[in-house]
């Protein structure tokens, strides 16, 4: 039950580490990718957690392997310096298993230190004023910069889905379409 | 399944559009986490910071769950559906909703799961529903009233010693295979007397982790004796996910509370709570809760306490019933007084050990057990109640008069009765007062050995027991008193209906009643003797008259 209090303790002695030596972008970076990584694999979190036939060094193998190139052509990068250390204490500190709420928490903490906001917006046409539109919402309701993300889902149909941080705003036509199935199909049911 | 063709009233064009036009689809910020490790039926979520205890959470593909552990950072819920529908990554909602189910009399006849989804394929449940929240506290002390009406399970041991009245809790106790189940369904099929007279005892069952052929069986035995004309069977089997094992308990009394808030009688039967316990205890480890004894959680006390609890005798008073406590919205305008809710909480033990964790804990909640054992079971005597020490807190308040009368003394009689048959073990010649007894006790105890499916109607039961407890069949041999329950029965279904078994069913009885009674046992005793061969006799001299 103590999960929570762990990695945001974790979280944020990281952050206080990349605060002094000014890496903070890149250790950012690497732990989105490897957030990423442990969301979309079950066997990577799997062999992450196993506390007994893997060692330390394979597991590090495993992260370093895990930070993809964005590019094909690009060199893979190695992990950062205090990302590498924080492994290693965590594997230490056999809290290696709560590794992915860690990073969560970092995250959070990082982006509320420096006083942005984290946002995903789906479309089904780029919309360059709709994407204005919203950090100008956001900034002026929060005091806080937007870091946008912008995706193409057609299967929206039309309008949009915005979310940031742990709010979502659902303008889509496709959800407006499945609000009215659902509240026409509890009205009637009502109905003798 | 076949389309329902049939066009409603309601679906009028110009109705369908004014529906259409008072749907809200505006945009609104709803709260959302991302699922961290979805794991055994559990699954951990990353965000969601306002959400609540108890609140129901929608994951990406429809599948629900619910609130359980709050924690900094991450919040633990419980899945109401299967764990490989939820994926790491997943986004899930608040709904703002606690988790509830749609109860009301379209439900009745129904098998449905915890969340109200029918399970017998004969399609969707259409009509007047009401949404009943699962958790829910139960009603004040000033909004009930003592248990003062009976609920008769047409079983002769348990209606004459163990009386269980309308609000009551009875805890039915004991090993595996002793019958607990029957009792419950025997009482439910009892109730199809009071729903032909149009004062219906609405019955919920709740199965929990049991095997879904068992649940089949118990629906085609409640379907062919008629019984599910008035029940709702609510089932949580061993392939439902711990969590929904968990709930089914609290649907049920759901379910229950719709009847009894709105002024009619409920039972519900939680078969069996022992699995439930065992369900909360298995969500709790994985939500890294901790354990106490026995591996339990330290609130498994509470677990039963508050689904018990709401069983009750509602006040007759309608202005107080309407100020009930922690009335859904749901409800109100529909609150009606008088109505009762009575629980059959059924726990399984091992080996006998009533000592352990969970029964002594659901013992100490109920008000009596009725406790069977194995060996009473394996000896023919069936209901295999130990009637020693099986208890009804209730007791006379929840007897017609008449039952009173006719038993009132008969669990000490049947009690003082085993002593002298343990004590006769030793002894081999025996006074005539306590071979009178001893003879008396025996066939008192073969009277009330009942087939299963085959409860018995009050008026029945009193006039039967009085032939055991006057001692009217002191001279037919033990092994003819089952003969002589059938022909006795048979001569006052015949001819005394109307004079003697009405007046007894509604709490009558007098010297007059009395004496048709001993008049009939006489005819049918002569007609058993007469039928029998020279060499046979009684097992103790006749009374020879001064």
């Amino acid at each position: 039950m103590n999960t929570g209090i762990i990695a945001s303790r974790y979280a944020r002695a990281l952050l206080r580490r990349v605060e002094e030596t000014g890496n903070g972008e890149t250790v950012l970076r690497q732990v989105e990718v490897l957030g990423q990584a442990l969301d979309a694999l079950p066997e990577f979190r799997d062999v992450v957690a196993e506390r007994m036939g893997v060692t330390y060094s394979q597991k590090m193998k495993l992260f370093q392997a895990a930070l993809v190139p964005t590019a094909a052509d690009a060199p893979r990068e190695p992990l950062a310096p205090e990302l590498r250390v924080f492994l290693e204490v965590l594997m230490r500190n056999d809290r290696i298993g709560d590794v992915r709420l860690i990073f969560h928490s970092f995250e959070s903490a990082y982006h509320r230190a420096r006083g942005l906001k984290k946002g995903t917006l789906r479309v089904v046409l780029p919309s360059p004023d709709l994407e204005s539109r919203l950090r100008q919402f956001v900034e002026s309701r929060t005091g806080c910069r937007l870091l946008l993300k912008t995706e193409v889902d057609p299967s929206l149909i039309g309008g949009f889905v915005f979310e940031i941080e742990d709010l979502l705003l659902d303008a889509s036509v496709r959800h407006q379409l499945e609000i009215i199935r659902d509240q026409f199909v509890e009205r009637n049911r009502r109905i003798v | 399944m076949a389309q329902n063709n049939t066009i409603r009233p309601s679906e009028i064009s110009d109705v369908l559009l004014q529906q259409l036009k008072e749907i809200d689809i505006s945009p609104r910020f709803e709260e959302i986490g991302k699922v961290l490790q979805v794991s055994d039926g559990v699954a951990r979520m990353y965000g969601l910071t306002h959400a609540e205890a108890g609140e129901l959470l929608e994951f990406e593909g429809g599948v629900m769950g619910v609130v359980m552990n709050l924690e900094q950072d991450n919040v633990g819920a419980v899945l109401l559906g299967p764990t490989d529908a939820v994926k790491e990554g997943m986004t899930v909602r608040r709904t703002g909703r606690i988790a509830s189910i749609l109860a009301g009399e379209p439900l009745l006849g129904r098998v449905v799961d915890p969340l109200g989804v029918p399970l017998d394929g004969l399609g969707p449940i259409e009509g007047d529903l009401v949404e009943m929240p699962l958790e829910r506290k139960a009603p004040g002390v000033i909004f009930r009233q003592p248990v003062c009406e009976p609920l008769q399970t047409g079983l002769k041991a348990i209606d004459a010693m163990i009386p269980i009245g309308r609000g009551q809790r009875e805890l039915i106790i004991g090993d595996r295979q002793t019958g607990k189940t029957a009792i419950a369904i025997d009482t439910i099929i009892n109730q199809r007397d009071c729903y032909r007279s149009g004062q219906p005892v609405y019955c919920i069952y709740v199965a929990i982790g049991q095997k879904g052929s068992t649940v089949a069986n118990i629906v085609e035995t409640l379907r062919s004796h008629g019984a599910m004309d008035y029940t709702v069977v609510v089932a949580a089997t061993a392939a439902d996910p711990a969590a929904l094992q968990y709930f089914a308990p609290f649907a049920g009394a759901a379910i229950g509370e719709y009847f009894r808030d709105t002024g009619r009688s409920a039972l519900v039967v939680y078969d069996d709570l022992s699995k439930q316990a065992v369900a909360y205890r298995e969500v709790s480890l994985i939500l890294r809760r901790p354990s106490g004894r026995e591996a339990y959680p330290g609130d498994v006390f509470y677990l039963h306490s508050r689904l018990l609890e709401r069983a009750a005798k509602i006040i007759g008073q309608q202005e107080v019933a309407e100020r009930m406590n922690d009335l859904p919205a749901s409800l109100q305008g529909k609150v009606r007084a008088g109505g009762s809710l009575t629980a059959l909480p059924i726990i399984e033990t091992q080996a006998g050990d009533v000592a352990a964790y969970i029964p002594t804990n659901v013992i100490s909640i109920t008000d009596g057990q009725i406790y069977l054992e194995s060996s009473l079971f394996n000896q023919g005597f069936r209901p295999a109640i130990n009637v020693g020490i099986s208890v009804s807190r209730v007791g006379g308040a929840a007897q017609v008069k008449s039952m009173k009368k006719v038993a009132g003394t008969l669990k000490i009689d049947q009690a003082q009765y085993y002593e002298l048959e343990s004590f006769s073990k030793f002894s081999s010649d025996l006074d005539k007062v306590t071979a009178m007894a001893l003879d008396k006790g025996r066939k008192t105890n073969q009277l009330l050995i009942q087939k299963q499916y085959a409860p018995m109607p009050v008026g029945e039961q009193v006039a039967i027991l009085y032939c055991g407890t006057k001692g009217l069949m002191r001279s037919i041999r033990l092994d003819q008193v089952a003969d002589f329950q059938e022909a006795f029965l048979d001569r006052m279904r015949a001819g005394h209906a109307s004079d003697v078994l009405e007046p007894l069913a509604a709490g009558k009885i007098d010297d007059a009643i009395m004496r048709v009674i001993e008049k009939e046992a006489d005819e049918v005793l002569i007609s058993l003797r007469s039928a029998a061969t020279p060499e046979e006799g009684s097992d103790i001299p006749e009374k020879k008259e001064a």
